[in-house]
């Protein structure tokens, strides 16, 4: 069912006709149970459809509970599909997505959340290791590349700033220290898509612009990110095109020069607050700032 | 941790363990036993221990893990309270004297309540806290149809009933234990093999679907081997608190939360407290015996809160 792998990402295959990674007539909405008034379930997310190529860094900005994080969870198969709540179609270059075995999905596209939880003790290198379970899932534990896993989980950390705090317990370390460890996390799954959801929100700046670096390189070879981020700024320094949501319906998507205008961030965050957008002196990108 | 010192842990684990059996088969209500008693009257009762301890804590690491809950036990799924109804339905049905009519019926108590839990663990949208909910309800019926019963009735077989309910090695028998034994070992065995997809759920239901595990299949499969497990425990031995909550998060301490190794050490180690606990239950008020489910709580509490107020570190988060 599944083309191998190599073949999947191989830059010469003929699967180039396709879109990378599309998500198209994506609707939902909570399940009965999950929403205090059945009667008034309004749908989190309307018809989204939305491409996303091969190297690109896509920024899906809006505001608080616009469904954000529900279609990127949704995108990556993580949240279950009841039919009567759920339409449209994922596919990754061409194929459908969501009907993968779980394992199969989390060999292409990983989803990291705002914090790493671990609720019993763990080291990072543990946690780290645990991204390699898609390639194994099945197999007891003697298998062949443990040698390979190592080295990944190693490339994986030290990219990531964290090779140093690889032997300390999940529990002693900050929430920038358990990002950067959640990040390395997803590199180790060889993965080629990236659902950052907030995922780098508590890190300081040296590592933010790391991180950024990290991921601009990565796009370079050939990776997808896809980050939201309530840092306007920061994302809109390294994407390249942006993606507005507002009450689950996508208003609007291009590059972030073009997309990002006053007229635009007020219609999505309100015209109490006062926004103006410059242009950063250095990069040329556009910034967005507000009057108190 | 580092390869070597795993290692030494596995030998030094294994080590006590051989030192516990030898202590159990050596000492008891007579002194100076004769080989004749070693074989015929301990060993049955220190096989049973200890694949039931093996089984105990093995399912009490795997149900802490799928639920992400360190208070999680081989009971908090309300499977011994249905094995404990059959075994007392059994019991006042005059079953109680023959070793299978008991564990059969308790047996039959423990399939009736997983059936219904495992119906609720393949319903797609149910969740891990609301089956963990029910798990916690089923148990509280369980115990009150019990005592219900208990208080209603009032012949003699109720003692025995009573002795069940606080554990009870003293029924066995050398070819059950041996039966016993192979379903215990297999099903701990099958647990292992679920190491990656237990490392996985320490992340989180939603961490564990982001790398690749189907959630639904696994707290299925494992919903679904802790059950049988649990229910030849308690079917076996009675009631037998506290192995299962507490040897796994020594080991946790110990040796950190993975899997791969924390399963054969939280099976030799509940192996080794139930041998240990059933030795005391022996030995402490010779000629009469203590329920062992008592001698496991009445040690194991204090030495693991002695741990905690050292201050070693934490249990879990």
């Amino acid at each position: 069912m599944l083309r191998s792998k190599r073949e999947l990402f191989s830059e010469s295959s003929t699967a180039s006709e396709f879109p990378f990674f599309g998500v198209y007539g994506l609707s939902y909405r909570w399940s009965s149970s999950r929403v205090e008034n059945p009667g008034a379930r309004r749908w989190v997310l309307e018809e989204i459809s939305l491409e996303i190529g091969r190297g690109e860094w896509v920024a899906l900005l809006g505001p608080n509970g616009c469904g954000k994080s529900t279609l990127l969870k949704l995108a990556a198969g993580i949240l279950p599909r009841p039919p009567q709540d759920f339409t449209g179609q994922v596919r990754l270059l061409g194929q459908d997505f969501l009907s993968l075995p779980a394992a199969e999905r989390a060999k292409s596209i990983a989803y990291i959340g705002s914090t790493l939880v671990a609720e019993f003790p763990m080291t990072a290198r543990d946690a780290v290791a645990l991204g390699r379970t898609p390639w194994h899932l099945g197999s007891f534990g003697f298998h062949r590349g443990r040698e390979q896993d190592d080295q990944k989980i190693k490339w994986a950390m030290e990219r990531c700033f964290c090779w140093s705090l690889k032997n300390r317990d999940l529990n002693t370390l900050s929430g920038g220290e358990l990002q950067l460890v959640a990040l390395a996390r997803s590199l180790a799954q060889g993965v080629r898509i990236l659902f950052l959801d907030e995922s780098l929100s508590k890190m300081d700046l040296h590592h933010q612009v790391g991180v950024g670096k990290l991921l601009k390189e990565l796009t370079t070879e050939g990776w997808s990110v896809v980050l939201v981020s309530h840092d306007l700024n920061f994302a809109l320094e390294w994407a390249s095109s942006v993606i507005l949501l507002h009450h689950g319906k996508k208003i609007a998507q291009g590059n972030p020069s073009s997309v990002i205008s006053r007229s635009a961030l007020q219609s999505l965050y309100g015209e109490k607050i006062k926004l103006q957008v410059g242009k950063n002196p250095t990069t040329g990108a556009p910034q967005v700032f507000y009057d108190c | 941790m580092k390869k070597s010192k795993v290692g030494k842990f596995y030998f030094i684990s294994i080590f006590c363990w051989l030192l516990g059996v030898c202590a159990a088969l050596q000492f008891g209500a007579v002194p100076n036993a004769s080989t004749e008693i070693m074989t015929v009257l301990r060993m049955p009762r220190v096989v049973l221990a200890s694949v039931v301890g093996m089984g105990l804590a093995v399912s009490g690491a795997s149900l802490q893990s799928l639920f992400t809950n360190p208070l999680c036990e081989p009971y908090t799924l309300g499977i011994s309270s249905g094995a404990a109804l059959g075994a007392v339905l059994g019991i006042s049905f005059g079953l109680e004297w023959n070793f299978l009519g008991l564990a059969g019926s308790a047996f039959a108590g423990a399939a009736v309540f997983s059936i219904f839990l495992f119906g609720l663990a393949t319903h797609r949208r149910t969740n891990n806290a609301s089956l963990l909910l029910s798990g916690v309800m089923l148990g509280f019926l369980g115990t009150s149809i019990v005592a219900l019963w208990i208080s209603l009735t009032d012949s003699n077989g109720m003692q025995a009933a009573i002795g069940w309910l606080f554990g009870d090695l003293s029924r066995a028998r050398m070819r059950a234990s041996i039966f016993i034994a192979a379903w215990v070992l297999i099903l701990v065995g099958l647990i292992w093999s679920q190491w990656r997809e237990l490392d996985a759920l320490l992340l989180g239901e939603e961490g564990a679907s982001a790398i690749g595990v189907d959630l639904p299949r696994t707290r299925r499969r494992i919903v679904l081997i802790t059950s049988v497990l649990v229910g030849i425990c308690v079917s076996s031995a009675g009631m037998i608190g506290f192995v299962g909550l507490v040897v796994p998060h020594f080991i946790r301490r110990f040796n950190g939360s993975m899997h791969f190794h924390l399963i054969p050490l939280a099976a030799i180690w509940g192996s080794l407290a139930l041998v240990l606990a059933d030795l005391g239950a022996r030995y402490l008020a010779r000629p009469y015996e203590l329920p062992v489910g008592v001698v496991t709580a009445l040690l194991g509490a204090p030495l693991f809160l002695a741990v905690v107020a050292r201050g070693g570190g934490h249990v879990a988060k």
